[in-house]
C-alpha cells in the first residue's frame, strides 16, 4: 500500500502501518501499565504474609529494622528501607546479597518480626518492570523498545486525529448494533478521541521519565567526565568513597526526626518514605532520606543526606525549576500520590488504551482476512495471531502467573526456594503457549482464549480463598480492600471474557446457519 | 465539601455538558427522540454556551476543592470518562437523555414545529 498523495492519506497510511507494526507491543505495555496502577494491591494478593492491619503512624527504625539489617546483610554496601504506608503495611528492607542478588524482606511494623520470605516478585517487581523494560535488560533493549513504542503511540495519536474524517460529527458515536467492522471502527475512534488527553499524557510522560536513557548525549555533553556530579545536581544522589575505617551507625530515628523538622520548617507537606544507608559500617558512610510523594502530582526530589556516624546533615537537595517539569511529568505517569479517584481513572484510561489498540488491530485484520486468504498471503493471519497473543494471550499469562503463585509451594524441595523465578517462567511459557495456539488454531483462538481467561480468573479467586482463607466475603467483611478489590476485578474480568466468548460463539453459529448449504455432491466428496 | 462529592459533581457536570453538545447534533437528537423539535441557531448557541459553562464550573469546583495539580488532572480524566459514558448512553440507552432533550426544547427557545 502506497502512502497516498494528500496529507490526510499519508497520515492514514502512517497510522495503519505504525499501528500494525507496534500494536501488539503497545497492547502488552498498556496492559501491564494498567495493572501497575495497582501493583501494591497485587503484591498483597500474591504475598499473603504482608496482609497486615494498617501500620502505626510512627515506627522506630533503630528498634525494628536495624537489628535485622545488621543480621541479614552485614556486608551489603547499601540498605534500602521503605517505611510502611496504608497500601504497603509492612517495613521493606532491600539489599544486595552475594549469593541471591537483590533481596527484599518484609518486617512487621507492629512487632518488628521478620516476615517469612514471600517468594514472589508480585506486581512491583515483575509486572511493573515488564511495563517499562519487558524484562529485556541486556543493553537496555527493553527500554529502547518501549521508548520506540511510546514514540510510535504519539505518532499514532496525531496521525489518527488527522486521518479521522468526521472527528466532530462522530465525536460521541458508537454503533454496537451495526456490522462488526463498523462497530469496531466506532469503538476505535471513540476510545482514541475521547480518551486522547490521557493517551497523549501517558505516552509523553513515559518518554520523559527515561530521557537520560533515550538522550544520553545531553548528559554526556554537560558532564563529560563526571557522572557523579550529574547525579548530585540532577537527582541529589550524594556520594563519597568509603574510607575503610569502621564505625557504628548513629540513630536513624533521630535523622528521620531531623528530616521531618527541616521539611516542616520549609513548609513542605508529608514525611519520609525511604531511608537508604550507603556503606553502613564505614566512617564515610551516609544516610539518604527521601520525602514522600503522596501529597502532590509532582514527584518531588527532596532528599537529605546525613553522616552515618555523627548524624550531621551533609547535603540537601530539591529539584531545580527545569528538573521540576520533568518531575511533574514523572509524577503524572508514576501516580505515587494518594488519590483513589485518580488511581481508578488511570486504570480505566489504561484499559481504554487496550481497547483502542485491540479494536484497531481487529479492524485491520477483519478488513483484510478474506482477501489475504484468497491471495494466499499470511499478513492478516500473522497480525491476528499476534493480536490474540498480545490480548487474551497476555491476560492468560498474567493469570497463570497468579495461579502459579497460589499453587507452587513457598519453600518446597521442588522449587528450591526459587518460587519467584518459577512464577516468572510460568508467565513466559504460558504466553508462548497462547502464541502457538493462536498460530495453529486461528479460527478458534479468540473464543478459546477468552474462555481460558474466564476459567483462570475464577480459579485465581477460588485458590486465593482456599490457600489463604481470605475469600471474598471474608476480605470484604474484614476491610481487606486490596484483596477484595483484586478478587472483584478478577470476577469482573471472568464475566466480561466469558460473555465475549459467548457472543463470538453465537455469531459463528448464526453465520453458519445463514450460509447456504453445501451441494450434495460436495458434501459426499 | 468532601473531595469525593466534588469529583462526583464534576463528573455529572461534564456529562451534562457533553450531553448538551451531543444534542446539538441531529443524528444524536434523532437517536434520543425521533420526533424531537428542530433547534434554532440561537438554541444551538445556548446549548453550546451552557455546555461550556458546565465544563468550566466542573474545573472551578475541582481546582477549589483539590488544588491546581490534582484538580486539573482530575478534570481532564473526568471529562474523558464523562464523554465515554455519554457515548455509551447514546449507544445503548438513548432514551435516558429524552428528559434533557425535552427540557432543551421547552427552555431553549426552539422552533415549535416537529419533524
Amino acid at each position: 500500500m502506497a502512502p497516498g498523495k494528500g496529507f490526510r492519506q499519508s497520515m492514514s497510511w502512517l497510522h495503519t502501518w505504525a499501528g500494525v507494526l507496534l500494536g501488539s507491543l503497545l497492547l502488552a505495555i498498556f496492559w501491564t501499565g494498567s495493572l501497575s496502577v495497582f501493583d501494591r494491591e497485587i503484591d498483597r494478593w500474591m504475598q499473603p504474609g504482608t496482609r497486615l492491619a494498617e501500620p502505626p503512624p510512627q515506627v522506630s527504625l533503630d528498634r525494628l529494622v536495624l537489628p535485622h539489617a545488621k543480621n541479614l546483610a552485614p556486608d551489603a554496601p547499601v540498605w534500602t528501607i521503605n517505611l510502611p504506608t496504608p497500601r504497603v503495611p509492612v517495613l521493606q528492607l532491600d539489599y544486595e546479597d552475594p549469593q541471591h542478588g537483590r533481596v527484599r524482606r518484609y518486617i512487621n511494623p507492629h512487632t518488628g518480626e521478620l516476615i517469612v520470605d514471600q517468594g514472589s516478585w508480585g506486581g512491583t517487581r515483575f509486572i511493573f518492570p515488564f511495563h517499562f523494560s519487558l524484562h529485556l535488560n541486556w543493553r537496555s533493549v527493553g527500554y529502547w523498545l518501549v521508548g520506540a513504542a511510546a514514540m510510535g503511540m504519539l505518532v499514532l495519536l496525531v496521525s489518527g486525529v488527522v486521518a479521522h474524517r468526521k472527528l466532530i460529527a462522530e465525536f460521541f458515536t458508537f454503533r454496537p448494533r451495526k456490522r462488526r467492522q463498523r462497530s469496531l471502527l466506532d469503538l476505535h475512534n471513540l476510545t482514541g478521541v475521547v480518551v486522547l488527553p490521557f493517551h497523549f499524557m501517558i505516552s509523553l510522560s513515559g518518554l520523559v521519565i527515561f530521557c537520560l536513557i533515550y538522550f544520553p548525549s545531553v548528559a554526556q555533553a554537560l558532564y563529560p567526565s563526571d557522572q557523579a556530579q550529574l547525579k548530585l545536581e540532577g537527582l541529589g544522589t550524594y556520594s563519597r568513597p568509603p574510607s575503610g575505617l569502621s564505625t557504628d551507625i548513629a540513630s536513624l530515628d533521630t535523622m528521620l526526626a531531623t528530616a521531618q523538622a527541616i521539611w516542616t520548617s520549609q513548609g513542605k507537606p508529608g514525611g519520609a518514605y525511604l531511608v537508604r544507608v550507603r556503606n553502613p559500617f564505614d566512617r564515610n558512610g551516609h544516610v539518604e532520606i527521601r520525602r514522600a510523594h503522596t501529597q502532590a502530582v509532582t514527584m518531588n526530589a527532596d532528599r537529605l543526606t546525613f553522616d552515618v556516624t555523627t548524624g550531621a546533615l551533609l547535603h540537601q537537595h530539591s529539584a531545580a525549576p527545569i528538573a521540576g517539569v520533568q518531575r511533574f511529568l514523572t509524577g503524572l505517569h508514576f501516580i505515587q500520590f494518594d488519590h483513589w479517584t485518580l488511581r481508578w481513572l488511570y486504570f480505566a484510561g489504561g484499559l481504554a488504551g487496550c481497547v483502542l489498540i485491540g479494536s484497531g488491530l481487529l479492524f485491520w485484520t477483519g478488513s483484510r482476512r478474506a482477501r489475504h486468504e484468497r491471495q494466499r498471503r499470511i499478513g492478516a493471519r500473522l497480525v491476528e495471531a499476534l493480536s490474540v497473543t498480545a490480548g487474551p494471550g497476555l491476560i492468560i499469562a498474567t493469570l497463570t502467573f497468579f495461579v502459579a503463585n497460589r499453587l507452587l509451594p513457598l519453600d518446597g524441595p521442588v522449587t528450591g526456594n526459587q518460587r519467584a523465578v518459577l512464577e516468572g517462567w510460568v508467565f513466559f511459557l504460558s504466553w508462548l503457549t497462547t502464541m502457538a495456539h493462536a498460530a495453529w488454531y486461528p479460527a478458534q483462538a479468540w473464543r478459546r482464549q477468552l474462555q481460558a481467561v474466564g476459567g483462570l480468573a475464577i480459579a485465581c479467586v477460588l485458590l486465593n480463598g482456599l490457600t489463604t482463607g481470605d475469600h471474598l466475603l471474608h476480605s470484604l467483611w474484614h476491610g481487606k480492600a486490596a484483596i477484595a478489590g483484586m478478587d472483584l476485578m478478577l470476577l469482573a474480568l471472568a464475566g466480561s471474557c466469558l460473555l465475549a466468548a459467548r457472543r463470538i460463539s453465537l455469531t459463528c453459529q448464526a453465520r453458519q446457519s445463514n450460509s447456504p448449504p453445501e451441494p450434495e455432491a460436495q458434501r459426499h466428496a | 465539601m468532601p473531595d469525593w462529592l466534588g469529583s462526583v459533581l464534576a463528573f455529572f457536570l461534564c456529562y451534562l455538558a457533553f450531553a448538551l453538545l451531543a444534542l446539538c447534533q441531529q443524528a444524536h437528537r434523532k437517536g434520543v427522540d425521533p420526533s424531537a423539535c428542530i433547534p434554532t441557531a440561537g438554541g444551538q448557541r445556548m446549548r453550546a454556551l451552557c455546555a461550556t459553562l458546565c465544563l468550566f464550573t466542573a474545573l472551578a469546583l475541582l481546582l477549589a476543592g483539590q488544588g491546581g495539580g490534582f484538580g486539573t488532572v482530575l478534570w481532564v480524566l473526568l471529562a474523558s470518562a464523562a464523554a465515554l459514558s455519554l457515548a455509551l448512553t447514546l449507544a445503548w440507552k438513548p432514551a435516558w437523555l429524552r428528559p434533557l432533550l425535552q427540557a432543551c426544547c421547552l427552555l431553549g427557545g426552539q422552533v415549535s414545529h416537529r419533524t
